[in-house]
């Protein structure tokens, strides 16, 4: 059963204060991904990885091609929902971990966490307690809890960023270099987490730096296809 | 424990609430000068719709039009009354007051603008509370101090006269004597503009949690892209007295798509 089923996405910027130049990222990316499985996006730098993710999340907006995720509802085509539908989506059906947390100010730790089950319904009092677990779990002890990340080191606000992500239990996660800043035992949590994920029949779709990683706990590998030469060319500058 | 056993969480259904306020096709005009040109928006229960862009964009123009304050040109302002969804310009000047002082909330960006000087702190708060018909003292008394401490201001200052308050108290005071109303429908215009950064970070970390836990609408104007980011979940982003783009809060500003926009994100210097 595949939980997201990307079909001809393609995605490119339109810099207006560089003349209107045109920046093509996606082109023509297709792949599925299904329940229990972890899927893992390979390509060079720069090829797009970071942005096919935050287009699937409704970061980026898309120029073409569809992306449907599986919701109670049926199959729901991303790229076409309302800021509405989006938001509803991000409660309930899909979750991304960016490379770094935005902190706000005087938002305690726990909070951050805490705020996606909250957001689900949950009382303040169960969603504190699962955030507090899932941040113990990332070895973020409970005297940091109350404090609000900001003067957090580097690895631990992006382990504060991944409880944030896990917490919800979506069925769709989405990681974006997840254990970039983080040491070999941090590093096993968060495969352990995927692994627990997958388990539970949840789907992963992510971005690894690290080829250890990938042959740990990916199913398959998409390898984002290179922007043919054309695209390129920049008419408006002709 | 690192996750429950139990399977991915079963979606809830998502509640299909109606916007309380829509907005089509509205102009407005001074004179020979168009102030507003064609804009249309709706909100929803618990989100906050934030309208960003420069001074003379039009913003506040289009506060007042939405609030009744300003009659439109053109167009429709339509909200949810009483009696269901009701064009404004169908409500008498006595029912929309009323529908003002109930349902809805108005905070400005210039505190003084908004209270009563020459009254008590506590005074200020219960006034919409004592227009709802209450009366006991001592119940109101008691919730006058249960809103000066939600909005951070000591208790203890309850009886005095908001001369003797700092702008940034004057502003929490307010936003208090606003939201005890538990309006429906929130107005804010620029409400953190003119503070300390310490006093706007606490003031917006308040309205941020009162927000979400009312689930009330919020129509938020601003200039401040970062006071947008924190607080809206979309945005609409006015140049010349249109909407020129409008969408997801963090879409729009991680990828404007109008030279404007783009403009406007690139302009923000990184603290």
């Amino acid at each position: 059963m595949n939980i997201l089923e990307v079909e001809n996405l393609g995605k490119k910027f339109v810099l207006h204060l560089r003349g209107g130049w045109h920046l093509p990222v996606l082109q023509g990316v297709a792949f599925t991904v299904a329940a229990g499985e972890c899927v893992a996006i390979t390509g060079t730098s720069g090829s797009g990885k970071s942005s096919l993710l935050r287009t699937l999340y409704g970061n980026y907006r898309s120029d073409s091609g569809t992306a449907r995720l599986r919701t109670e509802q049926g199959m729901v085509d991303i790229l076409q929902s309302s800021p509405q539908q989006i938001l509803a989506l991000r409660r309930h059906v899909m979750a991304y971990a960016s490379q770094f947390l935005r902190v706000i100010p005087r938002v305690s730790t726990l909070e951050i966490v805490a705020q996606p089950l909250m957001e689900q319904g949950l009382d303040q009092q169960m969603a504190g307690e699962r955030a507090a677990a899932m941040l113990s779990a990332l070895n973020l002890p409970r005297h940091l809890h109350p404090l609000p990340p900001a003067t957090f080191s580097g690895g631990e606000q992006q382990r504060v960023n991944l409880a944030r992500t896990f917490v919800g239990q979506h069925p769709l996660v989405m990681l974006d270099e997840p254990t970039a800043s983080l040491d070999g035992d941090n590093a096993a949590v968060v495969q352990k987490l995927i692994m627990e994920a997958k388990h539970s029949g949840r789907a992963v779709l992510a971005v690894f730096h690290d080829p250890a990683m990938v042959r740990q706990v990916a199913d398959r590998q998409y390898f984002i296809p290179s922007l043919s030469e054309h695209s390129h060319e920049n008419p408006e500058l002709q | 424990m690192l996750t429950s056993s139990s399977p991915a969480h079963a979606p809830k259904p998502t509640t299909a609430l109606g916007p309380v306020l829509i907005a089509q096709n509205l102009y407005f005009q001074f004179g020979n000068q168009i102030v507003l040109r064609d804009v249309s928006l709706e909100v929803f229960p618990g989100e906050v719709l934030a309208i960003v862009g420069e001074s003379g964009s039009g913003k506040s123009t289009l506060l007042n039009l939405l609030y009744g304050n300003l009659t439109p040109s053109q167009g429709i302002v339509q909200a949810i009354s009483t009696t269901g969804l009701q064009p404004l310009s169908a409500l008498s000047q006595q029912t929309l007051r009323q529908l003002q002082r109930s349902r809805w909330g108005y905070v400005c960006q210039n505190p003084r603008d908004a209270l009563r000087m020459t009254i008590s702190a506590s005074g200020n708060i219960i006034e919409r509370r004592m227009a709802m018909g209450l009366r006991h003292y001592g119940t109101l008394r008691q919730e006058a101090r249960h809103w000066l401490e939600k909005v951070e201001i000591d208790p203890a200052r309850l009886d005095d006269l908001p001369e003797t308050f700092s702008g940034g108290m004057l502003q929490r005071l307010q936003i208090a004597r606003t939201l005890i109303s538990q309006p429906a429908l929130l107005y804010l215009d620029e409400p953190t503009s003119g503070l300390d950064v310490s006093v706007q970070a606490a003031l917006l970390d308040l309205l941020r949690k009162l927000v979400s836990k009312e689930q009330m609408a919020v129509l938020l104007v601003t200039h401040d892209l970062a006071v947008a980011r924190l607080l809206a979940q979309r945005i609409a982003v006015m140049r010349h007295g249109e909407i020129i783009e409008a969408g997801l809060a963090d879409q729009v500003l991680d990828d404007p798509q109008h030279p404007y926009t783009q403009l406007l994100v690139s302009s923000v210097l990184p603290a």
